[in-house]
C-alpha cells in the first residue's frame, strides 16, 4: 500500500491519532508562539508606518492571517464533514465538530480587528463593505454548524446533520460572497478596499506571512487539542484508553 | 468607553485590537484544555480505584 | 407515470392535510399582514416613507413568514411514523422531497406571494413595481422553500428548533433576498431587472438541485435504516 495512504488509514484509529497528537502538539504550539513573537515584532516594531493609512494599517498583521484562516477552516470543516458522511471515519466525525469553534474565533477576530482598523481608515467602525458582510455572514454559518451539531442528543448524529449543513454552506458560500459583491458595488460603488492588490512593501509583506504561518500552526495545535479532548471523552470505557494513560503515573 | 479609545490615536486601535485576539485566543484554548485536563484526572484516579 | 405516482400521490395528501389545518394554512399570511401593520406604524404611515423601503419590507416579511411554515414541514411525519415507512419503503426518498417541497411551494410560497398585492397596497407601493416584484417573489420563494427544506429536513427529529432553524436558514436566504429586491430596485430606477432576475433563477435553480439530495441525507440521520 502507497504509504501516504496507509498513514491516512492509522490515523483514523483512535490510540494512534491519540498518540500522534500528544507528539505533535507542544512542536506546533511552540512554532505558533515563536513566529507569533516575531511577527509582532517585525510587524510592529520594524515594519515602517503606511504613509497613507499611518500607523493603524498594523491591525492587518492580525486582520488579513485570520480572515485568510476564517475560510480555509470552513473549507476543511466541510471536508471533514464530507469524509464523515461517506466513510463514516469516526475520527473525521470530530475533526469537523473541532472544527467549527476556531473556524468562529478567527471570523469573530476578523470582524473586530475589521471594526478597529475601519474607524481610523474609513472614520467608521462598520461599513457594509463586501468582505466585512461575507465575513459576518461566515460567522452565522459557523454558529449555524455548532448550534445544530449541539442540538443532537447523540453526538455522532449531531456530526452527520451538521456535516450536511456544512456541504450545503460550502456550495453556497461563494454565491454569497459573490452576491454581496453585486450588491455593494449597486449601492455604493467600489470606494474601499481593505487592501491594495498593488505592489506590498517587503517589509510589511514577512510579517503578513510569517504571522498567516503562525496563525495555521496555531490551529493545528487548537484543533489537535480539542480533537484529543474528545477522542478521550468519547472513548474512556475503550481498552486502549486505559493502557495508554494507566501506563504512566 | 469607545471615545477614551478614539482618543488614544492609531497605537490605541492597535494594541485594543491585539487585546481583543489575545482574550478572544485564550477563551478558545483554555476551557477545551481544563476539560481535558479534569478528564484524565478523572480516568487515572478510576483505574487506581480498580487497581486498588 | 405509473412510476411518479407515489410522489403525486404525496403532494395530494399534503394538500389534503393543509386544507384540513385552513388555520395552520393562514397563519404565515396573517404574520406578513402583522408584521407589515408594524412597519407602517413605525414608519408613521405617510407615502412618502413607506414607498422607498416597500419592496424590501416586503422581501423580508414574505421570507420570515414563509420560515414559519418550515417547524411544521416534517413534524407531524416524524411523529406518527410516515418518516420511518419512507426510509424503510422501496421508495425514492430524494423523489419523495422534491414533491414535499412543490407542495410547500404552491401552498406557502405562492400563496405569500398571492396576497402579496394586498401587502403591497397596505405599504403604498408604486403601482409600475408590482409585476417584478411579483415575479422575483415567485421564483424567490421557490429558493426559499428548497433552503427550507434542507433546514427542516436537518432539524425534523429535534424536540426545539425554532431559532436554530432561524441561524440555520437566514444566513443561507441572503442572495436569494439581494437579487430578488435588486430586480425591483432596477425597475424603480429605470433599469433593467435581467441581470439580477437571471442571477435569483440560476440560484434557485443551482438550491433546487441541491436541496432534494441534501434533505434525504438529512433525514436519515438518526433513523434505524442508514442508506
Amino acid at each position: 500500500m502507497n504509504p501516504l495512504l496507509r498513514w491516512f488509514h492509522q490515523l483514523g484509529s483512535p490510540p494512534y491519532f491519540h498518540a500522534f497528537a500528544t507528539r505533535w502538539m507542544p512542536l506546533a504550539g511552540y512554532c505558533a508562539l515563536a513566529l507569533t513573537a516575531l511577527g509582532l515584532y517585525l510587524g510592529f516594531v520594524v515594519a515602517p508606518a503606511d504613509y497613507l493609512q499611518g500607523e493603524s494599517y498594523r491591525i492587518i498583521f492580525i486582520h488579513v492571517p485570520s480572515a485568510w484562516m476564517s475560510m480555509f477552516i470552513y473549507a476543511l470543516m466541510a471536508l471533514n464533514g464530507a469524509i464523515a458522511l461517506v466513510w463514516r471515519i469516526k475520527l473525521s466525525e470530530i475533526l469537523f465538530l473541532c472544527c467549527a469553534p476556531i473556524g468562529a474565533m478567527f471570523t469573530a477576530v476578523t470582524l473586530i480587528t475589521g471594526m478597529l482598523w475601519g474607524k481610523p481608515t474609513w472614520g467608521t467602525y462598520w461599513a457594509w463593505d463586501a468582505r466585512l458582510t461575507s465575513e459576518l455572514v461566515l460567522l452565522f454559518l459557523y454558529f449555524g454548524v455548532i448550534g445544530l451539531a449541539s442540538a443532537y442528543e447523540d453526538s455522532r448524529q449531531g456530526a452527520r446533520a451538521a456535516a450536511v449543513l456544512a456541504l450545503v454552506g460550502v456550495v453556497n458560500l461563494p454565491i454569497i460572497h459573490f452576491s454581496v459583491k453585486w450588491w455593494n458595488t449597486l449601492h455604493q460603488g467600489d470606494t474601499v478596499k481593505l487592501i491594495g492588490k498593488s505592489s506590498i512593501h517587503p517589509s510589511m509583506l514577512w510579517p503578513l506571512l510569517i504571522m498567516a504561518t503562525a496563525a495555521k500552526l496555531y490551529f493545528v495545535f487548537a484543533l489537535l487539542l480539542r480533537a484529543r479532548g474528545m477522542l478521550l471523552e468519547q472513548e474512556r470505557a475503550k481498552h486502549w484508553v486505559k493502557e495508554s494513560l494507566g501506563s504512566r503515573p | 468607553m469607545l471615545d477614551w479609545l478614539e482618543m488614544q490615536g492609531h497605537w490605541g486601535y492597535i494594541s485594543a485590537s491585539l487585546i481583543v485576539t489575545a482574550l478572544l485566543i485564550a477563551a478558545d484554548l483554555i476551557p477545551p484544555w481544563l476539560r481535558e485536563r479534569r478528564l484524565r484526572a478523572e480516568i487515572r484516579a478510576r483505574l487506581r480505584r480498580g487497581q486498588g | 407515470m405509473s412510476a411518479l405516482r407515489p410522489y403525486f400521490a404525496l403532494m395530494r395528501r399534503d394538500f389534503k392535510l393543509a386544507l384540513r389545518r385552513r388555520a395552520e394554512l393562514l397563519m404565515p399570511l396573517a404574520f406578513a399582514v402583522l408584521v407589515i401593520l408594524l412597519f407602517s406604524i413605525a414608519l408613521g404611515g405617510s407615502a412618502t416613507r413607506l414607498a422607498p423601503v416597500a419592496a424590501p419590507v416586503i422581501w423580508v416579511t414574505v421570507l420570515l413568514a414563509g420560515f414559519l411554515s418550515l417547524e411544521s414541514m416534517f413534524r407531524p411525519d416524524v411523529e406518527d411514523g410516515t418518516l420511518d415507512q419512507w426510509l424503510a419503503g422501496p421508495v425514492s426518498i430524494i423523489g419523495l422531497m422534491v414533491s414535499k417541497a412543490l407542495a410547500h411551494w404552491l401552498l406557502f410560497g405562492l400563496g405569500l406571494t398571492a396576497a402579496t398585492p394586498v401587502l403591497a397596497m397596505l405599504l403604498k407601493l408604486p403601482v409600475e413595481l408590482l409585476p417584478m416584484l411579483l415575479l422575483a417573489l415567485a421564483i424567490g420563494s421557490f429558493g426559499a422553500t428548497q433552503i427550507g427544506l434542507i433546514a427542516a429536513a436537518l432539524t425534523a427529529r429535534l424536540r426545539r428548533s425554532g431559532i436554530l432553524l432561524a441561524i440555520i436558514v437566514l444566513p443561507l436566504y441572503l442572495p436569494l433576498l439581494i437579487f430578488g429586491s435588486g430586480a425591483v430596485d432596477a425597475v424603480r430606477l429605470g433599469d433593467s431587472p435581467r441581470a439580477a432576475l437571471l442571477l435569483l433563477a440560476a440560484q434557485t435553480l443551482l438550491l433546487t438541485t441541491l436541496a432534494a439530495p441534501a434533505a434525504a441525507a438529512g433525514l436519515r440521520i438518526g433513523s434505524d435504516n442508514p442508506p
